[in-house]
């Protein structure tokens, strides 16, 4: 890219996480570097117990880490409470997830405008909003069906024009095509590549497909609560992260 | 947003009939029950709000109409001569047996009215006419008692002959609307004859009534006569009323009763409607965790409950009380003293409004609780 240095939309350091498990802890991350940065889409791989979600889940500002820092544009929001975490999640965080949780009682476009009237738009410009976005994923033609109606792939598409009913800057998914056959995830992955090429936004997925690290614009690779390694396959050449 | 909490709630129909359910049973028992107490309330003072007159004398210690203890006659001519005075007369009310044709037994409580009285007892006719029956002899019961008191299954007609304390006498007209809260209903009569239903000695009566002149408030009237007539308890139409109101209604515990049902109704409801609502939020609180972590608030979250609570309440209370109504309107003729004013129906709203929105506290300290980092957990 050009050679201003962009500051990452999330800088992640020395994050560690434990849980407690009756009288003693458990620790799931032993202290996390990472940037997520605009315009890319990030993969995160590494086996099933290593922490993944765990990561996600305080990266999305939704769990608090045990140690450690996480800045979103450049501001620490660790230490940030309930009071303030649901607007900064409303205007800079997307989240999409593996199992969809779309709001099973609305339709595809109600699921949409949801998003879209915590933003702050309603009415009839929400309505024309959310056809965009279900548009734009390839759904506006089944806008009117609900969830138990649509399959994986439709579910994990409107989700994904939720995430995208905010501005945010971070999109956060977690294993969004788990639940999908390869030739579907294929398509998801694809739209997400798209977004994090054509809307600039910081896309950061784990996935367990090894098939879709050609994507990758950044891959990192957990193993055991820690990060094994981080690479960038499109010949961007590896990055060195600050040791914990 | 109304359309998370509309849609929520339509979306599982079995749930949502179930807290309609609740809410219905919930409206149409509490209305009832309150029904009855106001009906109760006003059965058990009607004859004295009614009557016509502002000041009433009675034997000191007296709590209510029905048992009353005898005072002299002459004490209406003490009364009359009190300034501001417009008119005074002696009333009976007093327990009596009464025999139907049949030989059959039942309670009434027999009213002695002068045959020139201005009390506007009974207030209603449904057939006969009053000052003719008080002229002419006989008695006058509510048409609403005409099947129990009627002979060999069949309505009481006018013409038939009971006997009241042994004393031959004839049903000469049908009031309409006088309830009675002791079940035994109010048989008006001359006040000569009542003597004799009531066995009591001439020169004696229960109750000296009195108007007040143009212009002269009760309550001074009350005071001026108090004055007059220091061994009677003198009271106005209020007073009494609230007196008698009191003593059936809380001396006896017939009130506290019906307070308790109608509390229990509320109850049931809120539980029933509570289970409902709560179990419907643990079913979606994956969904109330997608929409934390989207960024909406513990408000935003709690108002789609609240909202999902208060609709299901106006649908129920729409249905509840449209039941009600029509029960209020029915069981009166079945003699059930069941009164369902408008304006009771109305305040109903608000109580189902208020078992709504205490239904829904579990559910939103649920979701208050809920920590969003669930959504990533399937
Ligand atoms: N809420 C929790 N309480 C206790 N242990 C947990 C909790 N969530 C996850 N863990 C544990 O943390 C470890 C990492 O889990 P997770 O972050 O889900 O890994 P991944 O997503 O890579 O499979 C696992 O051993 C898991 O059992
Ligand atoms: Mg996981």
């Amino acid at each position: 890219m050009s050679g201003v240095v962009e500051q990452p939309v999330m800088r992640v350091r020395g994050v560690r996480k434990s849980y407690r498990e009756g009288d003693h802890a458990l620790e799931v991350l032993h202290g996390i570097d990472l940037d997520v940065c605009r315009g890319e889409l990030t993969l995160l791989m590494g086996p099933s117990g290593s922490g993944k979600t765990t990561l996600l889940t305080i990266m999305g500002l939704l769990l608090k880490p045990t140690a450690g820092r996480v800045e979103l544009l450049g501001r620490d929001v660790t230490a940030l409470g309930e009071a303030d975490l649901p607007a900064i999640r409303r205007r800079h965080v997307g989240f999409i997830f593996q199992s969809f949780n779309l709001l099973s009682a609305l339709n595809a476009v109600e699921n949409v405008e949801v998003a879209l009237a915590l933003q702050g738009v309603r009415g009839r410009a929400a309505r024309r909003r959310a056809m965009e976005l279900l548009e734009n994923v390839g759904l506006a033609e089944r806008w009117n069906h609900r969830p138990d109606a649509l399959s994986g792939g439709e579910k994990q598409r409107v989700s994904v024009a939720r995430a995208l009913a905010s501005p945010a800057e971070l999109i956060l998914a977690d294993e969004p095509t788990g639940n999908l056959d390869s030739r579907t995830s294929a398509q998801v992955v694809e739209t997400l590549r798209r977004l994090a090429h054509e809307e600039d936004r910081a896309v950061f997925v784990v996935t367990h497909d090894p098939g879709l690290r050609a994507l990758a614009d950044q891959v990192i690779q957990m193993r055991d609560g820690t990060v094994a390694d981080s690479i960038r396959p499109a010949g961007r050449g590896l990055v060195e992260l600050p040791a914990a | 947003m109304p359309l998370i909490a509309w849609r929520n709630l339509f979306h599982d129909k079995l749930k949502l009939s179930l807290a309609l359910v609740g809410i219905v049973f919930s409206v149409v028992l509490v209305t009832l029950q309150v029904g009855l107490f106001i009906g109760a309330m006003h059965n058990c003072s009607c004859i004295i709000d009614r009557a016509g007159a502002d000041v009433w004398i009675m034997k000191k210690g007296t709590r209510n109409l029905d048992m009353a203890d005898q005072i002299p006659e002459r004490v209406v001519f003490q009364a009359i001569p009190t300034p501001g005075v417009a008119w005074a007369e002696p009333l009976i009310v007093h327990f009596a047996a009464w025999r139907s044709d049949d030989g059959r037994q039942e309670n009434v409580e027999v009213v002695g009215l002068r045959r020139d009285t201005r009390l506007n007892l009974p207030w209603q006719m449904a057939s006969g006419d009053r000052d003719r029956i008080l002229r002419t002899g006989g008695v006058i019961i509510d048409e609403r008692e005409r099947l129990r008191f009627g002979s060999g299954g069949r309505l009481l007609a006018l013409g038939e002959t009971p006997e009241i304390s042994g004393h031959a006498t004839r049903v000469a007209g049908f009031s309409t609307g006088v309830g009675t809260f002791t079940t035994a209903p109010y048989v008006f009569t001359e006040f000569k004859r009542a003597l004799d239903f009531a066995c009591m000695p001439g020169g004696s009566t229960k109750f000296v009534v009195v108007g007040a002149a143009a212009g002269v408030a009760p309550e001074e009237l009350a005071r001026r006569l108090r004055d007059r007539l220091p061994e009677m308890d003198v009271l106005t139409t209020a007073e009494f009323s609230a007196i008698s109101r009191d003593y059936w209604l809380f001396k006896t515990g017939m009130g506290l009763g019906v307070i308790l049902a109608s509390a229990l109704g509320f109850l049931v409801g809120v539980v029933i409607v509570g289970q409902t609502m709560y179990s419907a939020t643990i079913e979606r609180l994956q969904e109330y965790g997608t929409l934390k972590a989207l960024g909406m608030g513990n408000l935003g979250l709690s108002r789609i409950i609240v909202q999902q609570a208060l609709i299901a309440g106006i649908l129920g209370y729409g249905i509840g009380s449209l039941i009600a109504w029509h029960m209020g309107c029915k069981l009166p003729t079945f003699n059930v003293p069941v009164e369902v004013p408008l304006w009771w129906t109305a305040t109903m709203f608000l109580v189902t409004v208020g078992m709504c929105i205490l239904a829904s506290i579990t559910s939103v300290v649920r979701v208050f609780r809920l920590e969003p980092a669930i959504v990533f957990r399937g």
